[in-house]
């Protein structure tokens, strides 16, 4: 019975115009996307290996120098881009591509691409992921806003009630027609999608599949989602036009307004410092020392260790050199400072994105377009576990530099030169890209949202259905 | 004042119309009878301008409907199966916007009232609004539009269809009155008893023909149901 | 007659909740943008004022450690020495170029949260000067903002189709717009009559709202040229919206059901507010690709190799490109910092051909726009109020070549004294050249709201011509 109304939904939706019309344009526009952004994705990442390739070889042709000169010619590090961002590309537009990393500074990202392209980013990049998220739920609503309304004004709604059809079968044969329907659609575009993914994945398989998995989930989560609010609003509604307009509303709300909404009630709660009072704070708090402990303590008591580790009561004495040693020890003490600030900024960058999840309880795409960047690998935790490591990369390298004038200058201070064979043997930055279960770990609000909405809009379906009045 | 001349109208190749040739003078009431399809809301419209007639002419007060559509209209009025007014507006509001488009800005309130009360609508009905209303209190406050409008021609599109028999008599009643203050009625209905009461004219058409065209004095009631038959069936 | 009716649609429309709650929501909205961007605009002013403060406060910290060393002190290092006019260029000395907030800034926040309100102006080149970013949430540059002009390019339209929608439809299906007809008024005027009343209605609103949503973001309509930018704000909103109540008219006039109506016009909006900007975005950036950055950085760096490279014989060529600031007698090629800025000059001259390549694709990328923006009025109406908020993109354009202007002026004061090796004294500190912001023409922003003001009317008007003649063939009947 219920096989039976949804495949006469299904039937009647390919046979209307309206749907051959909409349907055919999103999935139009769902192919391009992915087709460009897949050609996209190929581009930057080829521009990114031969980078990170050509950077480490201009690292090692740099010439004779002394290795604190080394240590501020320093490297660049390129944030690779996140390996499903084909399908959604999230902030990548909006976080800087490059990191210079030197001695004594954690520096700032430069160059947002979305600074080098054309003003109509603004209105929101066209990608597969857009696609699904803003254009899918309003084909739903356009497919099903008629389903119980509809039939009301029809009459044809009295005629199958009159049959003994449970109301029940109805409401679940409706939805089933939804989804084939949506199905017919989705088909083509998986599949391409499941094509550009094999590609990517073919030389760096790990979590690529998880993900993919996980994101086919989140989206048949929210898409379902819609239909069960459209057909609880079709079974209601007074109206077949009541419920289309009051659906349309409901995805303005969700889609267009909710999202901004959301954003400017974050900078509200959580304020990002301007790139001024950053710098300030940190130079003021890195002159002050922490526990009125400043540069110069912080030196006199490792200098006295170092004194008493090697017995003896002068620099002079020491069998190292102390320059080297020095530089090192300057290199520790600033890191606490960037330690202390980076965590703080960006913590509060993601109390803003956690403050978006919530709202996904309220609006369920912020919900979707968390876990989405978070799946393939575009969202603010991606960029800042990036950034850590670039962070974390500069200290060895620095540290490589400065333990090698320690340990071999020996007197010798800005005379002391190394070559290529150091510069060689300098650590390699290798980006470890987290797994899947580290992206979802920071989208537990976000899945609870997600898996809610659903639900409780198929409870509301249900509830609606089961009241229906012919 | 109401004139077909050889009116056709067609549908594709459906022929809705099919040269109707019709003259119904003042204080006349003439009875459109016919099946559903038969053509008798097709006259109606083209006598409104709705649609455009594909052959022959229809005209009001001696002018022509199509090239004179807005003047024409200050003579007619019209009162459909169901008359649909201003849900949030009172039956007073709905009156007076209605008269107002028909060009009598100079009604006070108490003669807008005296058309509704006329029309027999009770006083309390008046000022509620037209969400409250039955059919019947539609079609009322319809007749106090057309009466107040001075309408010199009545086109009715099976005005008592689904009215209580007490309303349709009071309709009958009004019907009567206007047309002996010298108002020309065209009425569509599939009522032959009330055809037969209150007109003075009947027409029976047949797929889009005017297949007779007598006076109610020549003919009994039960004469009329016979010769209806006649005509469908043939 | 006419009047009689637009009162008419007004008491239905006063009687019907939508328009309530419509304005209630409207209200709200204006309300809560207005707030988002007074407390943006007072950021921006905030960080404006501790740059000024940070900069005078450093400009009398040097002066006072020159005269400290004027009077026999030592500097505190060989790296922290205000006497090294290369060092007080570079750090001491460095100036800010702001651009200034327009008057109605909180009512667009348009580019500013992306494009830098401000730049540090050394001795660096100028790749290294614009590179520089405010700290952002780059997931809030995603959203974008609540504000004002995002009220009135994406939400206001749907007010007013919402409450359009069914103009004639909803007649048609209620059955009074047979009993309308039946009256001596004809279709095209009946209509008329009504979106006219719905043009009172919303614009009267929307003027209310908007003036209250100025007063409530702070906006100084006391402040030069604020009123005028706020009735011109005003002006675009209004033509904007003749443009969508023309195509509910339109929609309207092909005698549909009003749930195809309502299904019409808003795929009709999604067209026209979403899809054609995002695709126009992504057609320009498919045909104009941009290079990476990661290729300049690199391209960067192996000139800089070489040129290093080449250090002291690179002078010669210096200073004949740049004869206005070579130092009488000889340059001292060992001199670190005039080695630096030589082989700094080398390095850009280098990479011209690729930084030349950069802005011919994001100059292709803007033709692409400009040429496609015609096909949505929403990006046409975007654009107007961002240039009337002095947030659009070509106002950021013109305060970077204002910017790059004055780098040069800035480099000019500096190199030769470089490269003689002036010594900086405290009175030299107060004849720096500073950055004043001069603006574009008023002309240039009036021509470009202008066209676009009158590119969105032209589009109602046709659109009103073609509703106009499909109400001709209005299917009254069936």
């Amino acid at each position: 019975m219920v096989m039976r109304i949804a495949r006469k939904e299904l039937l009647e939706m390919t046979r209307d115009g309206r749907f051959r019309v909409a349907g055919g344009v999103v999935l139009l526009l769902l192919l391009t996307a992915l087709g460009l952004g897949w050609s996209r994705h190929a581009d930057v990442t080829a521009a990114h290996e031969t980078a990170v390739a050509q950077e480490r070889e201009i690292w090692e042709a740099q010439g004779e120098k002394s290795p604190h000169s080394a240590s501020h010619y320093g490297v660049y590090a390129f944030k690779p881009t996140g390996r499903l961002a084909f399908f959604d590309t999230g902030t990548e537009a909006y976080t800087g591509v490059t990191v210079w990393l030197e001695s004594h500074k954690q520096n700032q990202f430069l160059y947002r691409p979305a600074r080098d392209g054309n003003t109509l980013q603004r209105f929101g990049e066209l990608t597969a992921a857009t696609v699904l998220q803003l254009l899918m739920p309003l084909l739903i609503i356009l497919l099903a806003f008629s389903a119980f309304a509809g039939e009301r004004e029809s009459g044809t709604l009295r005629q199958v009630l009159s049959l003994g059809v449970r109301r029940r079968d109805l409401a679940i044969g409706k939805a089933l027609g939804v989804a084939g329907a949506l199905a017919l659609l989705l088909v083509p575009a998986v599949l391409l999608g499941a094509a550009a993914l094999t590609a990517a994945t073919a030389d760096s398989e790990s979590g690529g599949l998880m993900r993919t998995l996980l994101l086919a989930g989140a989206y048949l989560l929210y898409l379902g989602a819609f239909v069960g609010v459209t057909l609880a609003v079709s079974a209601r509604a007074p109206s077949a036009r009541f419920a289309l307009v009051g659906l349309l509303g409901f995805w303005v709300f969700v889609c267009l307004a909710a999202p901004r909404a959301a954003t400017d009630l974050a900078k509200a709660y959580y304020p990002t410092p301007s790139a001024q009072e950053f710098a300030a704070a940190l130079a003021d708090e890195k002159e002050a020392g922490i526990d009125g402990v400043d540069y110069e303590d912080f030196l006199e008591a490792r200098k006295q260790e170092l004194l008493a580790e090697y017995g003896v009561d002068d620099v002079e004495a020491l069998p190292i050199n102390y320059g080297g040693w020095r530089f090192e020890v300057s290199e520790e003490y600033g890191n606490q400072f960037f330690d202390l600030h980076y965590s703080r900024l960006w913590d509060q960058f993601e109390a803003q994105d956690r403050f978006r999840q919530r709202v996904g309880f309220a609006a369920p795409l912020l919900a979707v377009r968390s876990l989405s960047m978070s799946l393939a690998g575009s969202d603010f935790a991606h960029f800042r576990w990036f950034a850590e490591q670039a962070e974390q990369y500069r200290r060895r390298l620095v540290a490589f530099l400065n333990n090698d004038m320690r340990d071999n200058a020996g007197a010798a201070a800005f005379s002391y030169r190394q070559d290529r064979r150091l510069w060689r043997q300098a650590p390699v930055f290798a980006y470890d890209a987290p797994d899947a279960l580290w992206a979802l770990s920071g989208q537990s609000e976000a899945v609870a949202a997600l898996v809610l909405w659903p639900v409780l809009s198929a409870f509301l379906a249900w509830g609606a259905a089961a009241r229906l009045k012919p | 004042m109401l004139e077909a001349r050889g009116l056709t109208k067609f549908y594709g190749s459906l022929k809705a119309l099919d040269s109707l040739d019709l003259l119904i003078e003042p204080g006349q009431v003439f009875c459109l009878l016919g099946a559903n399809g038969a053509g008798k809301t097709t006259t109606i419209n083209l006598f409104l301008d709705f649609i455009e007639a594909s052959a022959g002419e229809a005209r009001v007060h001696g002018l022509q409907v199509a090239e004179h559509p807005l003047e024409t209209k200050k003579h007619l009025a019209y009162i459909p199966e169901r008359v649909m007014l201003y849900r949030n507006l009172t039956g007073l509001e709905n009156l007076e916007y209605f008269t107002a488009l028909a060009g009598h800005e100079e009604y006070s309130q108490d003669q807008l009232r005296g058309f509704l009360t006329e029309a027999g609508l009770s006083e309390e009905a008046i000022d509620r609004r037209i969400s409250a209303y039955s059919k019947g209190m539609r079609q009322k406050v319809g007749i106090a539009i057309a009466v107040a409008k001075k309408a010199k021609a009545l086109l009715l599109d099976e005005p008592t269809s689904g009215l209580d028999p007490k309303a349709s008599t009071e309709f009958s009643e009004l019907l009567k009155r206007l047309s002996g203050e010298g108002v020309a009625v065209l009425m569509a209905t599939h009522d032959l008893f009330r055809a037969k009461e209150t007109g003075t004219h009947v027409g029976i058409m047949n797929r889009g023909r005017l297949v007779a065209h007598l006076t109610t004095e020549e003919i009994g009631h039960a004469d009329l149901e016979r010769l209806y038959l006649e005509h469908m069936r043939g | 007659m006419l009047f009689r009716v637009m009162r008419n649609e007004w008491r239905g429309l006063a009687a019907d909740r939508t328009l309530w709650a419509v304005t209630i929501l409207l209200a709200a909205v204006m309300l809560f943008a207005a707030s988002n961007g007074a407390r943006w605009s007072a950021l921006q002013q905030a960080r404006h004022g501790e740059l000024v403060a940070e900069e005078s406060e450093r400009l009398e910290e040097t002066r006072a450690e020159l005269l400290r060393i004027a009077g026999g002190g030592s500097p505190r290092s060989r790296f922290n020495d205000p006497r090294n006019p290369a060092q007080v260029g570079q750090s001491f000395a460095a100036g800010y170029a702001l651009l200034p907030l327009a008057p109605l800034a909180p009512l667009s926040v348009g580019q500013s949260d992306l494009l830098p309100a401000h730049y540090k102006i050394t001795l660096e080149s100028r790749e290294a000067l614009f590179s520089g970013d405010e700290l952002e949430n780059p997931t809030n540059l995603l959203a974008g903002s609540f504000d004002v002009a995002f009220v009135v390019v994406f939400l206001y339209p749907l007010v007013i189709l919402a409450l359009g929608y069914n103009l004639l439809s909803g007649e048609k299906e209620s059955g009074t717009l047979v009993l309308t007809l039946a009256q001596p008024i004809s279709l095209s005027r009946f209509a008329a009559a009504k979106i006219l009343a719905h043009v009172v209605v919303v614009l009267g609103l929307t003027a209310a709202l908007m003036l209250a949503a100025a007063v409530a973001a702070g906006v100084d309509l006391g402040a030069p040229g604020a009123f005028s930018s706020l009735a011109s704000y005003f002006g675009v909103t209004a033509v904007y919206g003749l443009f969508w109540f023309s195509l509910a008219l339109l929609v309207n006039a092909f005698g549909r059901a009003s749930a195809t109506n309502a299904a019409t016009l808003a795929g009709a909006w999604l067209t026209l507010a979403l899809i054609i900007p995002s695709a126009t975005a992504l057609i320009a950036a498919t045909l104009y690709p941009v290079p990476s950055r990661v290729e300049m950085i690199q391209a960067v760096r192996v000139a800089g190799r070489e040129a290093s490279e080449r250090g002291s014989q690179l002078f010669g060529a210096y200073f004949a490109d740049h004869p206005e600031l070579a130092p009488e007698g000889e340059v001292d090629p060992g001199d670190y910092y005039s080695r630096r800025f030589v082989v700094e000059d080398e390095v850009s001259k280098q990479i011209a051909p690729l930084t030349e390549r950069f802005e011919a694709q994001i100059r292709g990328q803007q033709s692409v726009v400009e040429k496609f923006r015609y096909l949505s009025p929403a990006v046409l109406a975007q654009q107007a109020l961002n240039d009337l908020s002095g947030t659009g993109y070509a106002r950021f354009d013109h305060f970077r070549s204002e910017v790059g202007r004055y780098a040069d002026e800035w480099k000019a004061h500096f190199l030769p004294q470089v490269f003689r090796k002036t010594v900086f004294t405290a009175e030299a500190l107060g004849e720096l050249p500073r950055f004043s912001y001069r603006s574009e023409g008023a002309g240039a922003i009036a021509g470009r709201v202008g066209g676009a003001a009158l590119m969105i009317l032209l589009s109602a008007v046709l659109l009103l011509g073609a509703a106009t003649s499909a109400l001709r063939r209005y299917p009254l009947t069936g």
